[in-house]
């Protein structure tokens, strides 16, 4: 069992009651009597829990991207172009938030011929023809003929052109010619390559019917080659007018014949195309690679009814005479555009039921895998779900631990903490330059480095994720120290130090925290107060009413930002809730509006003490950051949020007592973030589901 | 089937030069029957702008056709026959429970229904009127209709005071549970328009294109029809959104060769505001006059935006200035974002006046409504919201003139525009009570 809250406790006895009202104006539900009058636990270890359920999950663009990557090994981002995803319950991953107008599946329609246009390119899609016009080449003898159309070979001579073969093998030479016909014998000519003779070829044709002679090459290594086009039997008899010769048109050169060229991404093909429609019956073949690739993509073994159908989808196209890529193409197109593709779907042996029932091992896969990666199974997690080994606990935890130490958890860095710590509003920043001179694009890059490298942290080493409130090491390049006025670390790369404690350590002393909770020219004591009630005591105030007088900005209120603060929250319909609010912002006057410290606010001296309604005292972000870590509800927010996330739903009334169950996992299990992972993903809310009541 | 002498869109698009906007050539006007028809479409345009207005700024202070054009709607000095200013009309379904006047204004901004409050479970608004109008004429073109905006959203947060962002970033409404996401990177909607069929495709390439596009969408309509044998009622209704789009993708492919041919430059990438809003503007235009929609909506910001105006010397942020206090200076900063935002829709409304068509220019044949989804930012009210009406929607109104109206619905003034496309609108809104009074 949890202590009492202290916080909420007071905060309402003071009146600030949204604090504990669920929008739909019930109470929001507790592990304890909110009144305070009973100490009977609501929560009882061991008695089943209600799962609820999900709604069929659309993968949102992070996921999309971080899928297609996975599956298909390509650094395409199509989901840049995507609508952008509606947010719920502070996440973008919210299964009942996630429509599908049609301008996403339009752009599903093209991302998913681009991806398989992608891996099933081939640099050179077949014969490449050169022709070389004679009369540009000109002849060993002769002249232009027919106005400089053609190359008049008047005697014995050639016309010869150098070409480049960058694929060894099979080539066609071809030229157009015909004879001027006198003698006995029609016109004589000789394709040759490299010199060598291809055979002497009759030509009686004359201007009227050109004839055009063809002669097939099999074996032209790479490199440079001679294409010469000989007349052989020149004839001229003056006395009686009568001249032979040979006109050329044209030489050109066709190939490489009969040639199939490697994929541009080999891997990324190979890996699709697992057996060889030459070596084996060709629908075998393509169900083979469809029954393989849509059990990736769909994240489960694939019926041999959607196999089957798959392949009649491929003969479409063999039936057009396209080839065997283009109709693997098509049925990949088709898994891409499938709901068992774009959408996460868990069944319920019966919809209508509100009896919970275990996931299927691939489900479950599935979900832990977009918790902790924002992306499809691995291999690895397959094989445990083939063999159903997931289901057992100790398998589950043994994967958090592998999967958190892997290179995608960043989308937990991303996703999870970028939301919840808003860390991702950073992009969206705008401090006033003429205000905060030192700022930067620069300076806002080493922020986001300093806190993804800071949460990441927590993710792979074992500390207490609490510890997020005041780490005994922080990340900084030399920018950032000056920024910060800390000693430089002599990098230009963000990097680890200790922290001394004195006015920088944790989460709250952080350039990202400190901007994103500020206005473009001041700080905002009162946004941060309530970024603190909200994200890490999941105490979020109510909104104030609309009427209210805002934060007097001009010059008719003077002091500091704390002293217009306080002047302008003395109405009593607004105390009840700033009490507590505003003196956690104070704490962190010492910091600006970009995070840089500061003494004075201008020209005032800043004041960072604060009370809160318990009497709890405190000086300072750093003093702050250990009531906050101290306070009972710290753990079970940060289990909140991980909840929201890791589900894809909101907290619903019955959750209350899982969300208890978890945190005191998370807590005896040492606190780290593992273990809070651990937590939830054994908990029957996430092995487990329910239908709906129709 | 093309004619032969039609040019295709991708070969003037390939040729550089051409211009955004251009009148079109003689060559390119398509020879489909739709576009025969002697009379130019009727177009409808929805435009939002967040965070209210300063009134005092904006309404005229005589009724009439000689109104006069206060500080925020000065930019409109050279369009001031075309256009209508309406006061007093109320979106009372707007009103939320409790706060969160910005989502609830927002969802309910072309739906006049009473947006459900969550932050993300069972989420059920109203369809809204460019939807209705999409509904019944949609059909006609190559997109029944466009969603379109200048900003995706951030990516942290809640939206507003328990309502889901849902409401707070969509005013077109397909359905009560289906809000309809807006295109916001011009250059992407530049290759929707455009990156239809390639021309320098065979007749027989193309057939086979349609055949094998066809075919795979055949494969996952049937994938969607089997899984919904399988599912609850929540996911069922799910399926069924992918469903609807599925076919709206096949319609479009059976239009295909009809498309109108068009000249169009791929707009710049800037991310400057600026820049996003004008390649917008460019392109609303430029899909009327092709005829590839008739109906649009855009949105300048979401609701509550909190977008800073440095670039007009308003370096502070439109949604903390909204709650104004009855502070002069806020007063002068709102009354100049507020005339920025007039002068952005001017730039619309110019260039479709710039454009000639049978029965008079674009603007003629169109209707152009013009609002926010509160009226003052301190007080956020959903009455005597700030509303234009630009445009003559082929005679369906008379413009040039500030009409006064006493909290009459504004479910009213979609009536009459759903009428002007010829759509019935006669059940569109709750609290409609009928066409609205005075517009002609």
């Amino acid at each position: 069992m949890r202590k009492p809250l202290t916080i909420s406790v007071l905060v309402l006895a003071v009146g600030c009651r949204g604090l504990i009202e669920d929008p739909n104006g019930g109470s929001l539900p507790r592990p304890d009597d909110p009144n305070g009058t009973t100490n009977q636990p609501l929560c009882v270890a061991g008695e089943p829990r209600d799962p609820g359920r999900v709604t069929i999950h659309r993968i949102n663009r992070a996921e999309y991207d971080n899928t297609v990557r996975d599956l298909l090994q390509t650094s395409a981002r199509p989901a840049v172009d995507f609508p952008h995803d509606d947010h719920g319950y502070g996440f973008d991953n919210i299964a009942d938030v996630l429509s599908t107008a049609p301008l996403l599946v339009e752009k599903y329609e093209s991302a998913a011929t681009l991806l398989v246009d992608e891996v099933l390119a081939k640099p050179f899609e077949g014969s490449v023809r050169i022709q070389y016009e004679a009369e540009t080449i000109g002849g060993s003898v002769g002249n232009p003929y027919g106005g400089g159309t053609a190359w008049n070979l008047f005697s014995n001579g050639t016309v010869s052109q150098t070409f480049q073969v960058e694929i060894a093998g099979a080539y066609q030479l071809s030229t157009r010619v015909f004879g001027q016909q006198a003698g006995a014998d029609p016109a004589r000519v000789e394709l040759r390559i490299d010199g060598r003779s291809l055979g002497p070829i009759d030509v009686p044709e004359t201007s009227a019917n050109p004839r055009t002679v063809e002669i097939r090459v099999d074996d032209l290594a790479a490199g440079e080659h001679t294409f010469a086009v000989a007349f052989l039997n020149d004839f001229y008899d003056p006395d009686a007018g009568a001249d032979r010769n040979l006109i050329v048109d044209w030489l050109a050169v066709d190939g490489p014949l009969d040639y199939t060229a490697p994929p541009t991404n080999p891997a990324a093909y190979q890996s699709v195309m697992v057996c060889d429609p030459a070596m084996m019956d060709r629908d075998e073949c393509a169900a083979e690679i469809f029954r393989r690739f849509a059990k990736r993509a769909w994240r489960r073994p694939v019926t041999e009814d959607e196999v089957t159908r798959l392949v009649a989808l491929a003969n479409i196209a063999f039936a057009e005479g396209d080839d065997f890529d283009t109709g693997i193409g098509l049925g990949m197109q088709a898994i891409l555009l499938s709901p068992h593709f774009l959408f996460r779907v868990e069944l319920d042996p019966d919809p209508a039921s509100m009896e919970p029932h275990a996931l299927s091992p691939h489900e479950l896969a599935t979900r832990l895998s977009y918790f902790l990666w924002s992306s499809m199974p691995d291999d690895h997690l397959f094989a445990l779900a083939d063999d159903g080994t997931i289901t057992n606990p100790e398998v589950l935890r043994e994967e958090v631990r592998r999967m958190l130490q892997d290179p995608k958890a960043d989308a937990l860095v991303d996703n999870f903490a970028g939301q919840w710590l808003y860390t991702r509003a950073l992009d969206d920043a705008f401090p006033d330059p003429a205000v905060y001179t030192s700022w930067n694009d620069d300076l806002k890059a080493s922020m986001a480095t300093e806190s993804r490298m800071f949460v990441k942290t927590f993710l792979t080493q074992d500390i207490p994720f609490i510890d997020l409130l005041d780490a005994d090491f922080m990340f900084l390049d030399d920018r950032l120290a000056r920024h910060y006025g800390l000693p430089e670390p002599g990098s230009d790369e963000v990097v680890r130090v200790a922290a001394t404690g004195e006015h920088r350590g944790g989460l709250l002393t952080q350039g990202t925290f400190l901007t994103v909770t500020s206005r473009p020219k001041r700080t905002a004591p009162v946004i941060r107060g309530k970024w603190i009630l909200e994200q890490l005591l999941c105490q979020a105030p109510p909104p104030p009413p609309a009427d209210v007088p805002g934060f007097p900005e001009g010059m008719a209120v003077t002091g500091s930002v704390r002293e217009r603060t306080e002047a302008h929250r003395a109405d009593p319909k607004c105390i009840g809730c700033h009490q507590v609010m505003d003196p956690l912002g104070f704490a962190l006057e010492h910091y600006d509006g970009v995070g840089q410290w500061r003494t004075e606010d201008e020209g005032y001296p800043v004041d960072a003490s604060g009370v809160l309604p318990d009497g709890r005292s405190f000086l300072g972000g750093i003093e702050l950051a250990q009531i906050i870590k101290n306070d009972d509800n710290t753990p079970h927010c940060m289990t909140e949020h991980a909840f929201v996330y890791a589900l894809g739903r909101g907290r619903e009334r019955y959750d209350t007592c899982a969300l208890d169950d978890m945190t005191n996992a998370f807590v005896e299990g040492g606190g780290t973030f593992s273990a809070l992972v651990e937590a939830m993903v054994t908990h029957p809310t996430f092995t487990t589901r329910r239908g709906e009541p129709e | 089937m093309k004619k032969p002498w039609m040019i295709s869109r991708r070969t003037l698009l390939r040729g550089a030069g051409a211009a955004i906007g251009l009148p079109m050539l003689e060559a390119m006007v398509p020879s489909t029957a739709r576009a025969q028809s002697a009379a130019a479409p009727k177009r409808l345009l929805f435009y939002y702008v967040p965070c209210g207005i300063h009134m005092p700024a904006w309404t005229p202070s005589n009724e009439g056709a000689g109104y006069d054009l206060k500080t925020i709607l000065s930019p409109l000095e050279s369009l001031k026959d075309q256009v209508l200013v309406l006061s007093g009309l109320e979106n009372r379904n707007a009103r939320p429970d409790g706060p969160g006047d910005h989502a609830s204004g927002t969802g309910a901004f072309l739906t006049c229904a009473h947006p459900f409050k969550t932050s993300g479970a069972n989420i059920r608004n109203g369809i809204s009127v460019d939807q209705v109008a999409a509904n019944a004429i949609g059909s006609e073109t190559l997109f029944a209709s466009l969603q379109l905006g200048s900003d995706g959203g951030a990516g942290t947060g809640n939206c507003d005071s328990g309502y889901s962002c849902a409401y707070a970033r969509n005013i077109s409404w397909a359905s009560e549970t289906q809000p309809l996401p807006k295109e916001t990177n011009p250059r992407a909607l530049f290759d929707r328009l455009f990156g239809g069929t390639d021309p320098l495709a065979t007749l027989e390439q193309q057939r086979r294109r349609r055949l094998y596009r066809r075919s795979v969408l055949d494969f996952v309509k049937q994938d969607a029809a089997t899984l919904k044998t399988k599912l609850g009622r929540t996911d069922n209704r799910k399926m069924d959104e992918y469903l609807t789009s599925i076919r709206e993708i096949e319609m479009r492919i059976e239009m295909e060769g009809l498309e109108p041919v068009c000249a169009a430059e791929r707009p710049d990438g800037s991310d400057d505001i600026r820049a996003r809003v004008r390649n917008m503007t460019d392109l609303m235009v430029l899909a009327f006059q092709c005829d590839f929609t008739r109906i649009t909506t855009f949105m300048l910001g979401n609701a509550g935006h909190n977008r800073s105006f440095s670039f007009i010397g308003v370096p502070e942020q439109h949604h903390d200035l909204s709650h104004h206090q009855n502070d002069q200076q806020k007063f002068a900063k709102l009354t100049d974002i507020g005339r920025w935002e007039v002068e952005q829709l001017a730039m619309l409304l110019t260039k479709m006046k710039a454009i000639e068509e049978p029965g008079g220019t674009m603007l003629d044949n169109s209707l152009v409504f013009f609002s926010s989804e509160i009226s003052d930012g301190n007080r956020h009210n959903h009455d005597d919201l700030p509303v234009l009406l630009a445009g003559g929607g082929g005679g369906a109104v008379r413009s040039g003139r500030h009409v006064r109206y006493d909290r009459t619905p504004i479910a009213n003034l979609f009536r009459s525009m759903l009428g002007s496309v010829g759509v019935d609108g006669s059940n569109f809104g709750e609290d409609g009570t009928g066409p609205l009074a005075n517009l002609t």
